[in-house]
């Protein structure tokens, strides 16, 4: 669609303010910080700075480096659907920018002691406009930095039983900082501070990418334990980090998704999520930071008057694709098909991968770099040029190009403590502790070795003769020659029976009189998944490495470190195939604040 | 029932009995040791009902009988009591009290009427071996047994006394180690029995030193009786794969090569350990060894060995080599091929076969 945008005020025709659902915008100081900050970003703003006094009650201020505006743009902005950015009913099709429905600073102003202070890059002078509870109390030049100054003081003080229905302090910042962590996360390019009651709690600088910003803003550990997403499929895109499955006791469950750049949440997200993740029933969340963009004509954002909601015409195509990225993240099954190196998910790097010592480093860094102002150059890749029509900004979460095919292990080094009585491995790491279910660890170092193309086939020097039921005959007889790409050598030695020649060699534990049945069996289950053209190949490494779960017994000194070793060596090592935990990891942080209540 | 024993001595009964008690115990009395006076000797018996052990230690009796006492409280309990005579007398409650020196221990024990006692018919065979000679034997092959519990009889070691031989056999269907040792015994007494490799792990500890062991074969189980101690343990009931038709007699190909040099070129191989194979290149006196893994890198390695035939290119799975290697003591050995493809078997000086299979790269 030719648009004609040119970053002017226009007031909407009646027709498109009547096809916008009219809501309430301003629900709390938190929705007046957030309308706010996405003027500001629409506007191309490099840094915003936030400050707030009284749990936003008494001011909720917003600076930022934007275009700004024209004394005219400023007056108009004024007015109820006043927007820069549409101009015709069609235009909601394709929305792109954050804010849209031009409600916003009339709502606001109409229910406060408003002002405004803007200047345009290439004006000398700015204007101040006053408004108190919606009437303009004043219009002047004034002498400002070029960008945008809104400042709201006492919200709702002409709306008593509004000011009656907020909460404590406490709970207004917490809305607030919950706002203010979103758009950060979404706009890592973008430096932002936030300060309350004089007290400055974030300041973050611009940052190169996703990752920086998630480590600037939350603990250590949590920025450790995550995984990078990354998929495409068709022309949805879905990029970010995920938490390691059960890796230590939750602590902290963040979960931030991301829409075209918009925080929001989607009903097919948490579905995705449920289906795709490894979960226990009751068990809390895993943190994860999801930016999905597909297509603006794809999502329905006109669904909820804060754009909280958000709907997708093809919902189950989003679904699938979110189940799809989890999937691969998580090394759960071959599920891009191919069985050799190219079958290896191709994301990775993210300071997951970073040695811990690294991070910490980093993080030190960036806390000297806190206190500099912050570079210049740091965000030219805004549209500088005419920041008044917005682009959707591209997350960059700089993934690089020759990507390290496995996972990270939570340890460098690493040495066997023991075996427990009941058969899990405990080692130690140079950050804590690992425990370790061997069978587990088995099922994952059979799965991956089967998915390579290079697993030799072990000949049998007693070959086994096994009957099957007429039926399990059948599903073999259908797969003869992927079992025989996987390794084995069978052939039919009369009715039903089958005589196994070769295995490929996975080790003394495979049991050889049961797996042909098993494998049936598994493969009559597998109505539900026939995706890909090595399904079956993939559905048979499953079963296999399955049959290889042994019940536990005590692993000695040399067995644990060699079934370690094995275990650092996969892609995956945190899940089995089917997605059950492997290792359990407790760091020496997390023992501190468990003895010493912190 | 009532005894006075020296501490050492005792201690050193209920220690050899101890390995048999199973950590999760479905029946308590299996956490119990039996003890029985009566003739001077303190006998001491525990079971995990696969496996039995026996052990008896001279004691002063006093007044013969038996109970049951928890067995890992009381050993314990002796080996922290002062060195010298320990008194014990047993009521018929089964409540036992135990004195060393000044201290005094009270058990509560359970009557011996319950304990699981071990089928032994009076029929039976009766084979009498050199101490030594058994603990070499099981030595050569116990490391062959499968872990494969769905392949029921190999999951022992194979006893068959014939022919004036016993011959044992342990395999896991891909490798096999044979061994053989000229025993006399009489005539019709000829049998094949499957030994679990878990009772043979047992007796294995208590064949150190000099003596003999006399095995006796009764219809579902086999006892071990050696000087002071007997070790019972259920059979496999089932039919072993003939091994002999295994054993490939047309291997023209012979290379013999130092035995120590070879373990440590396999040894190398386990750097890559990803990939489990040792590829091998028999050719012109020369044995090359390479292994690789397509993620970290690969290792060339070759040693002299004494082979003029043809050559011959085979993989094996580097554990299977060095099993029998680490278990043979000859300084050189011997092995013999037809090709790459079929099994290969690993021989020494003494009458030890080791059979094994090649890996196959596929496509």
């Amino acid at each position: 669609m030719a648009s004609n945008l040119d970053g002017h005020v226009h007031v909407l025709p009646l027709h498109v303010a009547n096809k916008i659902a009219a809501g309430e915008v301003v629900e709390r100081p938190a929705s007046v910080v957030k309308e706010l900050v996405e003027n500001s970003i629409d506007a191309g703003s490099r840094h915003i700075r936030i400050a707030i006094v009284q749990g936003g009650r008494k001011l909720v201020s917003i600076q930022d480096d934007g275009c700004g505006m024209t004394r005219d743009d400023a007056l108009l902005s004024l007015e109820r659907q006043a927007t820069s950015k549409i101009l015709d009913v069609h235009d909601i099709e394709n929305i792109a920018t954050l804010g849209f429905r031009g409600e916003a600073i009339p709502s606001i102003a109409s229910v406060s002691r408003f002002s405004i202070t803007t200047r345009r890059h290439e004006f000398d002078e700015g204007v101040f406009i006053q408004v108190n509870a919606g009437t303009v109390a004043e219009v002047r030049s004034a002498g400002c930095p070029a960008g945008t100054r809104v400042e709201v003081r006492d919200l709702f003080c002409n709306v008593p039983a509004r000011r009656k229905f907020l909460r404590a302090y406490a709970t207004e910042e917490g809305h607030i900082r919950q706002i203010f962590v979103s758009q950060a996360l979404a706009h890592p390019e973008i430096g932002f501070s936030l300060t309350l009651d004089g007290r400055e709690l974030y300041n973050l600088p611009p940052a190169a990418a996703a990752k920086d910003r998630i480590a600037d803003i939350f603990p250590q550990e949590l920025s450790e334990s995550l995984l990078p997403v990354d998929s495409q499929s068709g022309e949805i895109s879905i990029k970010g980090f995920i938490e390691r499955p059960n890796l230590s006791n939750p602590t902290r469950r963040e979960q931030y998704v991301f829409i075209n750049g918009r925080s929001a949440s989607a009903p097919s997200v948490a579905y995705a999520l449920k289906e795709a993740y490894p979960h226990r029933q009751g068990e809390a969340k895993p943190a994860l930071f999801l930016f999905i963009d597909l297509p603006p004509r794809e999502v329905d954002v006109n669904v909820h008057p804060a754009k909280r909601e958000v709907r997708f015409r093809n919902n189950s195509a989003v679904k699938n694709a979110l189940i799809a990225a989890i999937e691969k993240t998580l090394g759960l099954g071959a599920t891009d098909g191919g069985r050799p190196a190219t079958a290896m998910p191709a994301a990775k790097s993210s300071f997951a991968a970073m040695p811990p010592s690294t991070l910490a480093k980093a993080a030190v860094d960036k806390s000297e770099e806190r206190s500099k102002p912050p570079p210049a150059t740091a965000a030219n890749d805004m549209p500088a040029a005419n920041p008044v029509e917005p682009q959707p900004v591209p997350v960059q979460l700089a993934l690089p190009e020759t990507a390290p095919k496995k996972s990270s292990l939570p340890w460098k080094t690493f040495h066997v403590l023991g075996c427990t009585d009941s058969g899990y491995v405990l080692i130690e790491t140079e950050d804590g502790v690992v425990t370790i279910n061997p069978a587990a660890a088995n099922e994952r170092i059979a799965f991956e070795r089967l998915q390579k193309a290079s697993i030799p086939s072990q000949r049998l020097l007693l070959p086994e003769t096994v009957k099957l039921s007429p039926a399990e005959s059948v599903r073999i007889k259908n797969s003869m020659k992927e079992l025989e790409r996987i390794g084995f050598a069978i052939e039919e030695f009369g009715i039903d029976t089958f005589k196994i020649d070769a295995v490929p060699q996975l080790g003394d534990n495979l049991p050889l009189a049961d797996i042909l049945s098993t494998l049936a069996q598994d493969l009559a289950a597998s109505s539900a998944r026939k995706v890909g053209e090595n399904w079956k190949e993939d559905l048979i490494a499953r079963s296999l490495a399955k049959s290889m779960r042994k019940r536990p017994c005590k692993l000695d000194a040399r067995q644990s470190e060699m079934l370690v070793e094995d275990l650092s060596a996969c892609r995956m090592p945190y899940v089995t195939p089917a997605g059950k935990p492997i290792m359990i990891f407790t760091s020496n942080n997390e023992l501190f604040r468990k003895f010493h209540g912190r | 029932m009532k005894l006075s024993i020296t501490k050492g001595t005792f201690l050193d009964g209920l220690k050899d009995v101890q390995s048999v008690i199973p950590a999760k115990a479905v029946n308590q009395m299996m956490q119990n040791v039996l003890l029985e006076a009566a003739d001077g000797k303190l006998v001491l018996t525990t079971t995990d009902l696969d496996m039995t052990v026996r052990r008896e230690v001279k004691c002063e009796v006093e007044e013969p009988g038996a109970t049951t006492l928890p067995a890992k409280t009381l050993f314990s309990a002796i080996a922290k009591a002062t060195d010298g005579i320990v008194n014990v007398s047993v009521d018929e409650n089964d409540i036992a009290v135990v004195n060393a020196a000044r201290s005094r221990y009270r058990f509560t024990g359970k009557p011996m009427v319950n304990f699981p006692r071990i089928a032994l018919e009076d029929e039976n065979y009766q084979y009498t071996v050199e101490k030594a000679v058994l603990h070499e034997m099981i030595r050569k092959v116990a490391y062959a047994v499968s872990q494969d519990e769905t392949r029921r009889p190999l999951r022992g070691v194979l006893f068959s006394f014939k022919d004036q031989k016993l011959t044992m056999v342990a395999t896991n269907g891909k490798r096999m180690a044979m061994v053989e040792q000229e025993l006399e015994f009489p005539a019709g007494t000829d049998r094949d029995v499957i030994v679990p490799s878990k009772a043979i792990n047992e007796i294995n500890k208590s064949l150190e030193g000099e003596g003999e062991v006399k095995i006796v074969l009764r219809n579902t189980n086999i006892a071990f009786e050696l000087e002071g101690i007997t070790i019972y343990s259920k059979l496999i009931d089932d039919k072993y794969p003939n091994y002999r038709l295994v054993i490939p007699t047309n291997l023209p190909n012979e290379v013999k090569l130092d035995r120590q040099e070879f373990i440590s070129a396999i040894e190398r191989v386990s750097v890559f350990g990803n990939d489990r194979s040792a590829s091998l290149t028999f050719e012109g006196n020369t044995l090359f060894v390479r292994s690789s893994s397509s993620d970290i890198g690969e290792l060339n390695d070759e040693l002299p060995i004494k082979y003029l035939g043809e050559k011959i290119e085979v993989s094996f799975d580097p554990a299977y080599l060095l099993d029998p290697l680490k278990a043979i003591d000859d300084d050189e050995i011997t092995i013999k091929m037809l090709d790459g493809s079929t099994a290969a078997v690993i021989t020494c000086s003494i009458p030890f076969i080791y059979v094994i299979m090649p890996l196959r790269t596929i496509g």
